[in-house]
């Protein structure tokens, strides 16, 4: 009897015009308080990405690269540093490709200082992170690559010098991914965790086919591989703790990863990114030995239990209640995933609840990083978009490589909004994109976003939007704890708003943004006070923050 | 009228009218049959939707969605009722992230035709995207409710629930795919986040563990199939010539249906021809020989696929059965012994082997016991009937009766049992 109501015979001609009616009538669409201009071209880089691709398909190519956005020279404005393929075996480049530095030269202008700097590393390169290792005041870089990873040490002149081989942090000649400074059992120097993906040589290379044509394969063909995890020795050298911290026991095929306090006990804990394998969590006790509980936590799987084919990773208090909660990007036909955290050590899956997950499943997406891009007091979402092969149009018109990227758009009541085709110009670049880092960088209060294209030049977002809303942004000084604060977790109360957030170091697909905390307020025109609890550390209360400007926060100066 | 053709077909599914000359020659004699193809089934089939949607489909396993859809646009004109075309297009929408389409379509499907599988799961599926709740919890409970044994749709509802935070109803639902399958480690990992979520940490640990031993057999397994996958990669060429040889098998249904046998036997020569290890095809022209009394060519395509496939027990019944219909005994008697030696579980091999027997009247006491073992193996109505006329023919009156009973005690209605049944009663009480 209940089937009965599905039997309603419809005219055929009301069915053919019902048909015709939706596609024709299109409505109007809304413009949204957020909007992106491109401003590539104005701003002079001239990087463009090469993934050391001959046609071979070798796994590694497809995975380049992520991007850091750090104020190399201290000068006050956030640089560039775009990270390339190499040139691998079958692949010819004259001159070899390698990673660029882009010096911020105000008015969306920047500068070449490669050269000069010395940061040109022509590895195939897969990940950047940037911490002060040495605590000497400046920001260092590493990089991941396949093939031998590399440091290197700011000068504090403009200048690096790579102290690989001094540092003991090359991690032999795997497949590197994601990369992290943090202070793993709070001693005030920064440790450094490395991931890799797959077991992969030139050697052990299998060419994959869809649908009769060459595709890359998927991380399953070859076996997984175990993270490392190197403790700064506070002397420039740094020793393998990968076994002993217990981060050695969970081989896996690590891609994004981000390390916070996901369980606010104190103290840095790692998340890794699996291609294709659950997800892990190491969870930290305080003295840097760690236990993987991803599974156990509920963050590691979707909400059936699938494993994820997950690429980045980024985590923020997306509906403000104190705790962070991480947003997972992943393979075509699979949604980008939130995970709410409980505040219990568990993690729920609101992928769809949230619509975090909008448009996200036609394509592979990357790079991704919460934000408040409007500055009304909630963090919204950017996902870096493009699917990994160059022909996936011959054998599958539902998606292609050259996408346009997304933002969803927080609602502020615990829902995301997709408004990329509403947001500006910007929105409207289609390219094959992984990593992305999300920054101020014209200083203006707004954050703005760098997008690393495989095999093309980079995506330069600015910011237009017309919110007005009040904003702060924070930069920390340790003093007895580490120098950029990395892993210290700052709350800023404004009247009847609280939000909360870290300073991390490494990020989203294989990349690194925002050490310095940015915070939007809407209409709070007061904050009361700002708490900073240190790695290592204590937790100080500042008072008298004013509003609408960078500030930086020394740890002792309370 | 060649020409028209070839411009209409250019014109619905884009397919150039002329090839390149730089073009490989084996993708250009592809190319060329897939024009004839397409070009044959507009002309012989121009009213027909069906036509239509089979060329969709060869251009969605492809991967030309664009092609397929205006296919099936076209194929919804002429035949707006089409449930499964409709689902067709839903899938690609979903799959795209458009699921206002998607709902859409799958409500047209639902409509058109409630009973096409996984519709009610698919259209919740759509609606859970959209955010809208209410409306896919009442759609899978009412399918779960109607159909009893919806596995998919209990996970599904338990996900509704677990989402919006009813532990309860979600427990119930993870508890009622268990019971449908025992195994999943969907409603291991469903009830593991349940019992979390209420605090039951002996529930939650029992049920996380039985959840990492399934998924750690499950990685196994997936392990092997992509290594297996890999090896089997086709090249685009030999792909595409799969694909044709799908569209050449699927087509013939409708030439069948109009009993066009020649262009029916053509094209399954055809689909044989472009994927000859596809034994599937070749099942199809062996039946398709059989049913048109060529037994001897029927036994050869048979004998080819043996070759292909080795171990399919299907194929040496095949040619039991063929070759006894030929009067091939010995030929017959291998074949139905070498399925037996096969799958000794299985009661096929034995209840063909009896029924050889006894139409040969020959070996009838073995074919008392071979029909003794497939009635031991699978007690169906057949079989205790097969044992019937083997203790009849062997004189055990009395054991014919009985399973003859039990064949019509399982099949009350069927009037051969009932007939025999009656002679052999009818000779047991005659002077």
């Amino acid at each position: 009897m209940i089937r009965a109501f599905f039997h309603r015979s419809i005219p055929v001609t009301a069915i053919a015009l019902l048909l015709s009616l939706s596609v024709a009538v299109v409505p109007a669409r809304p413009r949204h308080a957020i909007e992106f201009q491109d401003v590539t071209e104005q701003t002079g880089i001239d990087f463009k990405h090469v993934d050391g691709s001959s046609g071979r398909r070798y796994i590694v190519e497809a995975m380049s690269a992520g991007l850091a956005l750090f104020d190399y020279d201290q000068d006050g404005d956030i640089d560039i540093y775009l990270v390339s393929g190499g040139a691998l075996r079958g692949s010819q480049y004259s001159p070899p490709p390698r990673n660029r530095l882009y010096r911020n030269e105000g008015n969306w202008r920047f500068t070449d200082v490669t050269e000069t700097s010395g940061l040109g590393d022509t590895g195939h390169g897969l990940a950047v992170t940037v911490g002060d290792y040495d605590n000497d005041g400046d920001h260092d870089v590493y990089i991941t690559n396949f093939g031998p990873n590399a440091l290197y040490r700011n000068n504090g002149d403009g200048t690096f010098t790579n102290v690989t081989e001094t540092a003991g942090v090359a991690n032999g000649s795997k497949v590197g991914a994601g990369a992290n400074f943090l202070d793993i059992e709070g001693d005030g120097d920064l440790d450094l965790f490395a991931s890799s993906y797959i077991n992969f040589t030139y050697d052990n290379h299998v060419l994959g086919m869809a649908r009769g044509y060459p595709a890359y394969v998927g991380p399953r063909v070859y076996n997984l591989t175990a993270n490392t995890l190197y403790r700064n020795n506070g002397d420039g050298t740094f020793t393998d703790i990968s076994l002993a911290s217990g981060i050695a026991n969970s081989p896996g095929a690590g891609m994004g990863t981000v390390c916070a306090d996901y369980d606010r006990d104190g103290d840095t804990d790692i998340f890794v990114a699996n291609d294709n394998a659950p997800d892990f969590l190491f969870a930290n006790n305080g003295a840097g030995i760690f236990t993987e509980c991803g599974t156990l936590a509920g963050i590691a799987y979707d909400l059936y239990g699938n494993e994820m084919g997950s690429m980045g990773v980024d985590c923020a208090d997306y509906d403000n209640d104190g705790y962070l909660d991480f947003y997972v990007t992943s393979y075509q036909d699979q949604l980008a995933h939130l995970y709410r955290n409980l505040g219990d050590g568990f993690f729920e899956d609101k992928t769809l609840t949230s619509g975090a997950g909008a448009g996200t499943g036609g394509n592979v997406t990357w790079g991704n990083g919460f934000a408040d891009f409007d500055n009304d007091g909630d963090r919204d979402l950017f996902v870096a978009v493009g699917h990994l092969d160059d022909n996936v149009a011959q054998w599958d018109q539902r998606t292609s490589y050259a996408a346009h990227n997304l933002v969803l758009m927080n609602t502020g009541n615990g829902r995301f909004v997709d408004i990329s085709q509403d947001c500006g110009e910007g929105l409207k670049v289609a390219r094959s994109s992984r990593g992305c880092g999300l920054d101020d960088l014209d200083n203006d209060g707004d954050i703005d976003i760098v997008v690393l294209n495989s095999r093309s030049e980079p995506t330069i977002l600015r910011n237009n939007s017309s919110s007005k809303g009040h904003w702060l942004q924070i930069r920390l000084r340790g003093t007895r704890t580490n120098r950029d604060g990395i892993g210290a977790c700052v709350k800023v109360v404004a009247q009847d708003m609280s939000l909360i957030d870290e300073v991390h170091s490494g990020r989203g697909y294989q990349s690194h943004h925002g050490m310095r905390l940015h915070f939007g307020l809407g209409n709070r025109s007061k904050i009361d006070r700002v708490e900073v609890r240190w790695i290592g550390g204590k937790t100080e209360v500042f008072r008298n923050i004013e509003i609408d400007r960078l500030i930086t926060l020394t740890e002792g100066d309370s | 009228m060649r020409f028209i053709l070839a411009v209409l077909a250019v014109l619905l599914v884009g397919i150039p009218a002329q090839t390149e000359s730089t073009e490989d020659p084996q993708f250009k004699a592809l190319r060329i049959k897939e024009q004839q193809l397409t070009q044959q089934l507009l002309r012989d089939f121009p009213e027909s939707e069906q036509s239509l949607v089979l060329l969709g489909d060869f251009y969605q396993n492809r991967g030309q969605t664009d092609q397929a859809l205006k296919l099936w646009q076209q194929a919804l004109n002429k035949n707006a009722r089409r449930a499964d075309v409709y689902d067709r297009m839903a899938n690609v929408a979903f799959a795209t992230d458009d699921y206002e389409t998607s709902t859409r379509l799958w409500r047209m499907a639902l409509q058109m035709n409630p009973s096409l599988p996984n519709l009610h799961n698919n259209l919740a599926r759509s609606l859970m995207q959209l955010g809208q709740y209410q409306e896919a919890q009442q759609l899978l409970e009412k399918e779960i409710h109607l159909s009893g044994d919806n596995a998919p749709g209990s996970l599904l509802l338990g996900a509704v629930h677990l989402e919006l935070g009813q532990y309860e109803d979600a427990e119930r639902c993870y508890q009622k795919m268990l019971e449908l399958d025992p195994n999943s480690p969907h409603a291991c990992y469903g009830l593991y986040q349940v019992y979390s979520r209420l605090k039951d940490r002996e529930k939650a640990a029992a049920y996380l563990k039985q959840f990492q031993q399934g998924k750690s057999q499950w990685r196994e397994t997936k392990k092997k199939t992509v290594v297996r996958n890999l090896s089997q990669a086709d090249s685009e060429v030999n792909f595409y010539a799969r694909c044709l040889a799908e569209l050449c098998a699927d087509a013939r249904k409708l030439y069948q249906a109009k009993g066009d046998r020649q262009t029916t036997e053509w094209l399954l020569t055809q689909a044989i021809e472009l994927d000859p290890n596809n034994v599937a095809h070749r099942y199809e022209l062996m039946s398709f020989h059989a049913d048109a009394g060529r037994v001897q060519e029927a036994l050869e395509v048979c004998r080819v696929i043996e070759r292909l496939d080795p171990n399919n027990i299907s194929c040496q019944l095949n040619m039991g059965l063929l070759a006894a219909r030929l009067g091939q005994f010995e030929q017959a008697e291998k074949a139905l012994l070498t399925a037996i030696a096969m799958a000794p579980t299985q009661a096929a091999g034995y209840r063909e082997l009896a029924q050889l027997y006894l139409r040969a009247k020959t070996r009838q006491a073995e074919a008392r016991d071979l029909a003794a073992q497939a009635v031991k193996l699978e007690p169906a109505a057949p079989h205790y009937f097969l044992l019937g006329w083997a203790c009849d023919v062997t004189g055990d009156r009395d054991r014919a009766m009985e399973a003859l009973q039990q064949a019509l005690a399982l099949d009350p209605k069927n009037q051969a049992y009932q007939q025999v049944l009656q002679r052999i009663t009818a000779e047991g009480t005659r002077p």
